[in-house]
């Protein structure tokens, strides 16, 4: 019976399937909820890109984001055992994160144009790229209100939608449609100038 | 009130995405960068863990220290009822003793006026002028 089996059904069919990625994430979640460390290490490694990536929008600064995410994966350890896992892990630790960035830009109100316009470029940047739209551009990200700001990277650079922008931020979808608006006209603006000026 | 239910593309709309990119960039192309956070961030869970469990003790301690606070209160209350009743008992035994030394009143007898009515007449007739 079971050699007809075997003869039947190739072996990739008889072995069990693969667990996907959303499976994986469920296993590591419960195990570091056991108290593994390692499986939350695991975690960590999966999400920290997107993390940083949805700190960076927030914040004005690589240093802030990187506490922001730090910050977040913290809060997000202590928390582990109120997590239910049948829900998205990353999705949680994202709202988690841009929780924590919020609260860094809170303690840090700075309103200085020029501070930020200092400050708020990436020290990853492609040298290639014209200097001057980039200065121009900073200046105008620094004008924007931080929702705007936050609204516009988390959109354009990193490609979330605005029901999840919502959700990140805390505000309704359309509120972040309005901001994403208003933010674009600005920077438009401000780029607009510059070519207009070389 | 206006309701924008999209966000149309306009003119250098993708310029404006373009130097954002670039101003956002994130250090992804440098893999060490990402093992370094982390192992900042496991490093910071750690001690985190250190301090919970620093502070785990106190806790502990707390427990303890909850627990023979109600002993010495329980002990305290029970005392201080003792105490009470060996002073009741006291001031009871005292009111006893002393009770025995007391005259008692005996049952008043009423007279007649007679005899005493007479005397006092007798006085009154002397005093007086």
């Amino acid at each position: 019976m079971t050699l007809a089996l075997t003869l039947a059904y190739p072996a990739a069919v008889l072995s069990p399937p693969e667990p996907t990625a959303r499976e994986r994430e469920h296993s590591l979640v419960v195990a570091a909820q056991r108290g593994d460390t390692e499986s939350f290490a695991s975690l960590v490694r999966l999400h920290q890109r997107r993390a940083y990536a949805v700190a960076r929008a927030i914040v004005l600064t690589h240093e802030d984001a990187e506490d922001a995410v730090q910050e977040g994966f913290l809060h997000a350890f202590r928390a582990l055992d109120r997590f239910l896992p049948d829900q998205a892990f990353g999705a949680w630790l994202n709202r988690i994160v841009a929780n924590a960035a919020l609260d860094i830009t809170r303690r840090k109100k700075v309103r200085d144009a020029d501070t930020l316009a200092d400050t708020i470029a990436s020290p990853f940047r492609d040298p290639a790229e014209s200097a001057e739209l980039r200065r121009r551009l900073t200046v105008a990200l620094s004008a924007l209100n931080e929702r705007q700001r936050a609204v516009i990277v988390l959109h354009d650079v990193e490609g979330f939608k605005h029901a999840e922008i919502g959700r990140l931020l805390g505000i309704p979808e359309g509120t972040a449609r309005s901001d994403l608006h208003h933010a674009r006209a600005r920077l438009r603006q401000a780029l607009s100038a510059v070519r207009s000026q070389l | 009130m206006k309701i924008e239910r999209n966000t149309p593309a306009e003119p250098g709309d993708e310029e404006v995405t373009r130097v954002l990119r670039d101003v956002y960039a994130s250090p992804s192309a440098n893999a060490s960068y990402w093992d370094t956070l982390e192992s900042r961030i496991m490093t910071r869970i750690a001690n985190a863990g250190e301090s919970l469990e620093w502070w785990g003790v106190f806790d502990g301690w707390v427990r303890v220290g909850l627990a023979a606070a109600v002993l010495v209160g329980v002990m305290a209350g029970a005392t201080l009822m003792r105490a009470r009743e060996a002073q009741e008992r006291l001031a009871y035994d005292a009111v006893m003793e002393s009770a025995s030394v007391i005259p008692v009143a005996g049952p008043v007898v009423a007279r007649g006026p007679g005899r005493v009515g007479t005397r006092d007449a007798t006085l009154r007739s002397l005093m007086s002028p």
